[in-house]
Parts: C-alpha cells; structure tokens; sequence
C-alpha cells in the first residue's frame, strides 16, 4: 500500500514538475503545486529512507519436494 | 662420386618442399572428416575467428573456426564436440590443424535440432519482436523472481539489491530450474508472480550445459514468458549462453546480478539526490514565476496607458468634485427661491385666513361649534354661538325675517 502511493507520488511529482516548468499557469495555482511538489518530494525521501530490503517467499508444493 | 652427389641433391628437399608434400598427402588422404572430442584452450580471438584444442584421452588436435562460420551455440571448454572440416597444414610453424566448417555438441544433437526448430517457429509467430518488448521501469520498489531457492542465484540478486536500492521488495517464488516437472513449475512460478503486485519479473537460473538450462528452451516456458502481463527479464546461464527465454523475455540480462542492475539502473542514493534537486529545482521555479510576475507589475506601472489611466482618474475625479459643486448650488439656489417665494406666499395665506376677518370686528356664527355655512338658514328661538375675535358668547334669535327680502 505504501509502495504504491510512492509510484503514484512519484507520477504526480513529474506532472507537478512538468507544470511548473511550463510556468504556463496562474501564480497561485504554481503556489499550490509547488507546495503539493515540496509535499511529495518529502514523502517519497521518507519511504527511501524509513524502507529495508524485503524478501517474500512466495509458497512453492514443489521445490519442497526437492 | 658427381654423380652420388646428384643423387643426394635430389632426394634432399627443403622444408617448404616437405612441407607441401606433407600438407598434399594430409589433404588429399583424410579430406573432409567428422571428428568427436572434448574442446579446450576455447578463444575467441579479436578478429572474430575461433581456436580450440580439440582431444580426447590420448590424443589432440588444433582446430580453428573462421570467423564468417556460424555457431549455434557457445562452445566451452570441457564440452564434448562433434566437428566436421578438413585438414590444413600451416608451414610457418610446421603445423597442421583442423579447419571446421561446423561444430554441434556430441549426443546433443537431437536437442539442437529442437531448440533451432522452435526457435525458428517463435521468431515466425512474433515472439521475439522488438516492438513487444516491453520497458522496465526506471524505479521498481518491487520485483518477483523465480529460480532456484539454492545456489548462487538468489544471493546474487538480494546482495546486488540490498546495495543499489535497500527499499526494494522482493517477492521470492522458489523455482525449480533443472530437470523433471521444472518447465511446468517455471510457468506456474511466472503466473504465480505476476497475480502479485510486482513490477517485474526475474526469471534466473546459474550455468549449466545446454541439457541443464533445457526448460528454458521449452515451448511452455515460452509461453509463460510471453503471457505474462508483467515485464519479464531473463537471466539464465552465463554470458555466453543463449536460451529460448532470453530472446522471449523483455530484456535478456548477462547474469542475476545484471539483472538485478536492470531493476535499479538508478540507485537509492543516486535517487535521492535527485530528489533534492528536484526540490531546489522547483524552487527555482516558482521564484522565477515570481520574478517575471514581479517584473511585468513594474513595467505596467511604468507604461503610457498606466499613466493615462492614472491621469483618467484624476481628470474625472475632478470633474465629479465639480458636479457636485455644481449640483450643491444648484440645491440651494432652488432652496433660496423657494423661501422667498413661500414668505409671499404666506403673507398672502395670512390674508386668506378665515378667522383673519375677525381681527375687523367680523363675526362668526356657529351651532353646535359648527359654522353656519351660507346655504344653511336660522330660525326663530334658534340657539347660536357668536364668535369674535376675543370673545364667544351664546345667543338666541328673536325673529327670523323672511328669506324672500333678499
């Protein structure tokens, strides 16, 4: 659940980046998005950061038998 | 004795002659032989041609393939060959070798034939095609891979991970990659992976001979490769080894630690770093935003029409004050006349006064407290109120006189 939200953190991260380099958008609405921006850019560091190497086995019947 | 000598001259050759008589009865004699043997010494030289030894137990041979000769396989040392080409003597060095047109791995035949064959059937069916290849993602958080639960393999890929990118998940299906059932469990480990929520699929496997990597030369495999819904990347064998998977898969990886690169071609740290400049970036982004809003306030405040406007609304400012001024006077003017004029009035009202006649010694009648109009008459013995001026007194008629003397 967390892993999708940083894909999806990081998607709309780059339509926000996309829209502020166009700077083709009213100032308070770039005001809002730079804020969204700055919101996500810190989410994703803390999944980064806060996240450890997980390894899920995955059940197998036959490679038991082996 | 001159004669003797002669003699000697002419059963005396030179090296180049021998050799050439040896390199005539070589090929003449053997011409073009299938010959089986264990290759070592295998090297791919620079120019593309191939050299090997060629021996079994008590005997060996050089052997080189040209480079323009195909190969349908990587040969390496140790492997049991079965070679077919003729004999050439090399006279510089006084050596001779076995010049290959083909070489197939021996008792492997009928595994070659397979492999080629359905090969051949999947390039024609599509599966191979660039343009289904699909892409893997620049950042995975989460991948699926399937080989074997023992070996090097698995190891390879966590280790390689746990360094380029710790917050990925692994989803481990323990596969078997050899031998009896390991193609049906192959298949069901890829349907397996991809009903999780991984990114991408790993399909590994370490080296082995053509026979040990052969569920991954199978059709069903194949299958499961190319049904699968997720990317698939194969890493199966060594560098050199070539499986029907890996040209079926997305993205063919050398070893399982290239494909563990493959799925973290951007590493943690290299990312967060790129999310810090991001940050300034965007930063940077809204200030210039600011910068060009703050500008354009400035030039407009500085432009012609700003001043026009400016002078606008001071011109019509004034031209309110005025106005108004003129309407205030205008007021008062009217107001002036007006109280001149009801002054008159009034002086005119005061004369129109009813009781003003009284002050002349008029007086009023009234019955009742009511006036007497001129249409109403009196009688005799009537009671009346005489008003005047300053007093009221009541009164009786003694006699009316007759309407008639009027």
């Amino acid at each position: 659940m967390k892993t999708k939200s940083f894909e999806s953190n990081l998607e709309r991260l780059e339509e926000i980046i996309k829209v502020l380099d166009s700077g083709d958008v009213p100032l308070d609405s770039m005001l809002k998005s730079y804020e969204e921006g700055m919101k996500l850019i810190n989410d994703c560091r803390g999944f980064l950061n806060s996240a450890e190497l997980k390894i899920i086995d995955i059940k197998n019947s036959s490679a038991e038998t082996l | 004795m001159i004669r003797l000598q002669r003699e000697e001259d002419k059963i005396t050759l030179s090296v180049s002659e021998l050799t050439e008589k040896i390199s005539r009865v070589l090929e003449r004699e053997i011409g073009i032989v299938s010959v089986s043997g264990e290759i070592s010494n295998y090297k791919l030289h620079s120019s593309g041609h191939r050299y090997f030894t060629l021996k079994d137990g008590g005997a060996s041979i050089s052997c080189v393939l040209w480079r323009g000769r195909q190969l349908k396989f990587n040969p390496s040392d140790g492997m049991k060959v079965v070679v077919r080409g003729s004999i050439s003597v090399f006279p510089p060095r006084g050596q001779y070798q076995l010049d290959c047109d083909t070489i197939e791995p021996a008792g492997m035949g009928d595994l070659f034939v397979a492999f080629e064959a359905l090969k051949a059937k999947l390039e024609a069916a599509g599966y191979f095609d660039s343009n289904r290849k699909r892409k893997i993602p620049q950042i995975v958080t989460k991948i699926g891979v399937a080989t074997s639960p023992t070996g090097a393999v698995i190891r390879d890929i966590t280790t390689t991970l746990e360094r380029r990118f710790p917050a990925i998940q692994i989803y481990f299906r323990p596969t078997l990659v050899q031998g009896e059932g390991s193609s049906d469990d192959i298949v069901k480990a890829i349907r397996e992976l991809n009903a999780t929520d991984a990114q991408v699929i790993i399909l590994a496997r370490g080296g082995g001979s053509l026979e040990d990597l052969w569920s991954f030369n199978e059709e069903k495999t194949a299958d499961a490769i190319f049904n699968s819904k997720k990317p698939l990347i194969s890493a199966v064998g060594h560098e050199t080894d070539f499986t029907i998977s890996d040209f079926v898969a997305d993205l063919r990886a050398a070893t399982p630690t290239a494909a563990a690169e493959l799925v973290s071609r951007i590493t943690q740290s290299d990312f967060l770093d790129n999310l810090s400049d991001t940050s300034s970036n965007i930063t940077k982004m809204l200030m210039r935003k600011i910068n060009e809003k703050k500008q354009y306030l400035d030039y407009m405040t500085g432009t012609a029409a700003f001043g026009k406007l400016e002078h606008h609304i001071k011109t019509s400012s004034l031209k309110i004050d005025e106005i108004q001024r003129r309407i205030e006077s205008n007021l008062s003017n009217k107001m002036n006349e007006l109280n001149t004029s009801i002054e008159s009035k009034s002086v005119l009202i005061n004369s129109l006064y009813p009781l003003a006649p009284l002050g002349k010694g008029f007086a009023i009648i009234k019955r009742n407290g009511k006036i007497i109009n001129k249409d109403q008459s009196l009688y005799d013995f009537q009671k009346i109120e005489i008003e005047r001026e300053k007093e009221t007194v009541f009164a009786r008629i003694e006699k009316q006189l007759q309407d008639e003397l009027f």
